[in-house]
């Protein structure tokens, strides 16, 4: 078990003032992106600090302290999403095509960032979810498997799904090109 | 290396997870291959630009932990109509942050309210806020009782409460500002800022067309405001001429 984990357990004041310092914004973008608000994004790093705060005790650190808490989280958006009777296991439709070579240039103009956000809000959440632990957190298969409690081969398969989903809604506006 | 199994491979060649044997591979394949070449180049823009737009909370975000006092939790929740003086006090543990504004993007609210220092008390559920009807405004924030029990020290569920407190509230503590989520913001949203504001779904749109030109314009609302302008004027504008596109 790690110190600030320890400390922590201790219930120090110092271990989570740090714990919020370095995860607050982690925990924001992730549902800020799930939850596609900025009120209820707000909302859920509240609810995981205290959700941390009272769990912490029995914490048995098996995992790493940043998986817990990236499961919490994700926990937390999955459960705001239910109660807006969000889907949470929708599935990205099937299409035979592959996703096409994009002009390397057109990802600098402002309106393909736009496209990509509102292609990443269209995405359903569990693809989501993998896809924004890879790219925001820089978590490797293995984590993002243990976070989600999936296996590695359903996270890759996600995240590659999930970007050409991506690159193929993205190309659907041919105005961009 | 085929051109089907390096499609497959894509993915996990840009996070790093083939081995050195399959990554020679892709490599070989990709100095044969133009297409897949620049195939990886998309997928590796793609990833790039997602790590490039990862949204950022606003820096006078106070958490506030709960703390134990005489076997009582309590958190700021609710609004200064709600709050009183029913169960001990308990104090709260604030952890102070830098206070700036910043980018993607705290609504604005104005005439905040500063709440008593030691007034954050533990709500008997008896003074449960009304429930509302729900409005399709994402700005509506909620009102919370609670909890009273030691054991259960779970977060408060929202509820829905009254129209009639309309203005956002802030907790002062120890000096530290903190963010109370108060029942039924009916503000404007315009108030509220652009930030926060969720475009309606297409399908509300008369068409297309109209839809993603309304669009574009709170996207260039959003930058100008980012850049330090006041565009509450435009975008209550903008807001009217959405409603008024709605099928």
């Amino acid at each position: 078990m790690d110190e600030l984990t320890e400390k922590l357990k201790k219930g120090e004041e110092e271990a989570f003032e740090l714990l919020i310092s370095e995860y607050q914004q982690k925990i924001y973008a992730l549902s800020f992106s799930l939850l596609g608000n900025h009120e209820d994004a707000l909302d859920t790093v509240q609810e995981v600090f205290i959700k941390i705060y009272n769990k912490i005790s029995s914490f048995n650190g098996e995992s790493a302290l940043s998986t817990w808490i990236f499961r919490i989280t994700k926990n937390a958006c999955y459960d705001h999403l239910r109660k807006s009777k969000k889907n949470i296991e929708g599935e990205i439709p099937e299409n035979a095509a592959d996703a096409s070579p994009l002009p390397d240039e057109i990802f600098q103009k402002k309106e393909v960032r736009r496209a990509v956000r509102v292609a990443l809000e269209s995405l359903p959440p569990k693809y989501k979810t993998v896809l924004l632990l890879r790219e925001y957190e820089n978590l490797s298969y293995g984590e993002i498997s243990k976070v989600l409690d999936i296996s590695e081969g359903t996270v890759k398969s996600r995240i590659s799904r999930a970007r050409e989903y991506l690159l193929k809604e993205i190309s659907k506006n041919g105005e961009l090109f | 290396m085929q051109c089907s199994e390096f499609k497959l491979r894509i993915s996990e060649y840009i996070d790093g997870e083939l081995s050195e044997k399959e990554q020679k591979a892709v490599l070989k394949h990709i100095e044969e291959c133009e297409s897949c070449r620049k195939l990886l180049d998309t997928y590796k823009s793609l990833s790039q630009n997602i790590k490039e737009d990862i949204p950022q909370i606003p820096k006078d975000f106070k958490v506030i932990l709960p703390k134990k006092r005489k076997n009582i939790f309590t958190l700021i929740r609710g609004h200064e109509g709600l709050i009183s003086a029913v169960a001990a006090a308990a104090a709260l543990m604030i952890f102070a942050g830098g206070i700036e504004k910043d980018v993607y993007k705290a609504p604005v609210m104005e005439e905040e309210k500063v709440l008593p220092k030691t007034e954050i008390l533990a709500m008997p559920k008896a003074e449960m806020p009304m429930e509302v009807p729900k409005t399709e405004s994402r700005e509506m924030v909620k009102a919370t009782s609670a909890p009273v029990t030691e054991s259960n020290a779970e977060i408060p569920e929202p509820s829905e409460v009254s129209k009639e407190v309309k203005e956002p509230q802030m907790a002062s503590v120890g000096g530290a500002s903190a963010r109370i989520l108060v029942p039924d913001e009916t503000l404007a949203v315009a108030e509220s800022g652009i930030s926060g504001f969720v475009m309606p779904p297409k399908e509300e749109f008369e068409n297309e067309e109209i839809y993603e030109s309304l669009l574009e314009k709170l996207e260039i609302l959003r930058e100008r405001e980012l850049n330090g302008e006041d565009v509450k004027i435009e975008f209550e504008q903008l807001l009217t001429e959405i409603e008024n596109s709605k099928g």
